[in-house]
């Protein structure tokens, strides 16, 4: 099942960039759904949603248009070198939430926790990994990146 | 980062942001005593901008802006305080340290005509001068209201034009929620018109041609030249904008 923040994301690709009909798209949400089913089982990182409507998209350039769709329709700032944060690449914890929400902490200092990830509606994603990060106070900023480097950055995870 | 020069609502959102974390009121906040790196963060928060620190000036930053930024004059950058770091799609992504001055985004876009939307991460600029002196391979850059000790290379003349036709500030963002405590970053109202604009680099241009000065092109050097080249080409794109806009 896709949460409501990756439906959201779906819906808007699937619609702009026609990845499916009215007909089939709920054959496509449940190829997402399986194919996300399995990466959980096996304890692999969750390919996000957009990552999949790019691969879903045919080729590079209808990928590439796809996310650069999400990123001219949002005021989040595009980041282009995700990097989980050193010292945090042995926490368990952390690397569940990441995995989870495809979402990389990239800097965590005493103000502020900088989240990098794809989705800009998952709002409960941001939540659960600032939480889990964050050892104060901190500011929380997040940012996006493509889904490819985030999964690369979530095999820096021990 | 000198706080005369942040936009006043900015700043009392900042100081409103410090208030809330340390659980007090903005009135009772001894500003004098709070951090710069506090004051960063906050600042950063606010806008929803990465934050650049010194810590954060990796070789893959420097490559980045490197390859970004090979073809600006880099005094020109010093003077608007800003490097760029990288394009995605139309989306420029860009180091600043004054994110909020209109000018700079003019001039940015008339740098990266291409590119529709300017996007900021934030550094102070000791942090941006460390980056400039880094690019540049030696001491420290020629930051405005920053002397380096080095003699100063006297900056290329800017013309005094109208911006450039496809100048714009950010889009304003759609309508739709954004992630809770990421604060939109949005730059209120329609950017003056700056009073400098940055002519194209001469190597982006058109050759000369021949005989199109007269006989007395041959005294001209080859700045002139492409002095005079620039200031036709920026006439030329004001009458296609001023075109653009009269269009039906």
């Amino acid at each position: 099942m896709m949460t409501t923040y990756e439906r959201k994301q779906f819906l808007e690709l699937v619609q702009q960039f026609r990845l499916a009909t009215e007909a089939n798209r709920e054959a496509l949400a449940s190829k997402f759904a399986s194919i996300t089913q399995n990466q959980a089982s096996e304890g692999s990182p969750i390919q996000p949603v957009l990552g999949f409507c790019m691969d879903e998209a045919g080729n590079k350039e209808r990928g590439d248009a796809m996310f650069n769709y999400v990123l001219s329709r949002c005021d989040i700032v595009y980041w282009p070198m995700p990097s989980v944060e050193p010292s945090l690449r042995g926490k368990v914890e952390i690397k569940q939430a990441a995995y989870k929400h495809a979402m990389v902490p990239v800097k965590v200092t005493k103000h502020i926790v900088m989240l990098c990830g794809t989705n800009p509606h998952d709002i409960d994603g941001i939540r659960n990994l600032f939480n889990v990060t964050a050892t104060g106070e901190q500011y929380p900023i997040f940012v996006l990146s493509e889904p490819s480097r985030i999964m690369q950055a979530l095999t820096q995870f021990a | 980062m000198n706080i005369q020069d942040i936009p006043p609502q900015t700043l009392n959102d900042v100081y409103k942001t410090i208030a809330q974390r340390h659980e007090t009121e903005p009135a009772k906040l001894t500003k004098d005593k709070i951090e710069e790196d506090e004051f960063m963060a906050a600042l950063a928060y606010n806008r929803g901008s990465p934050l650049i620190e010194p810590q954060d000036l990796s070789e893959e930053l420097l490559g980045l802006c490197r390859q970004s930024s090979r073809e600006l004059d880099p005094r020109g950058m010093a003077e608007y305080k800003f490097v760029p770091l990288t394009i995605r799609g139309q989306t420029l992504l860009v180091i600043s340290s004054c994110p909020w001055d209109p000018m700079m985004v003019e001039v940015i876009s008339g740098y990266f005509p291409q590119c529709s939307q300017v996007r900021f991460a934030l550094t102070s600029p000791q942090t941006l001068g460390q980056l400039l002196s880094q690019l540049q391979g030696e001491g420290p850059a020629p930051m405005a209201g920053y002397t380096s000790g080095r003699p100063g290379t006297p900056t290329r003349p800017l013309s005094t034009t109208a911006p450039p036709p496809k100048a714009t500030v950010p889009a304003p963002p759609p309508p739709g929620p954004a992630p809770a405590g990421i604060p939109p970053i949005t730059i209120a109202g329609a950017p003056p018109v700056p009073k400098y604009a940055q002519p194209p680099k001469p190597a982006e241009l058109p050759k000369p041609v021949q005989g199109a000065l007269g006989a007395d092109a041959g005294s001209l050097s080859q700045e002139e030249v492409n002095c005079l080249i620039n200031l036709l080409l920026q006439e030329a794109n004001k009458l296609l904008a001023a075109k653009r806009i009269t269009k039906p």
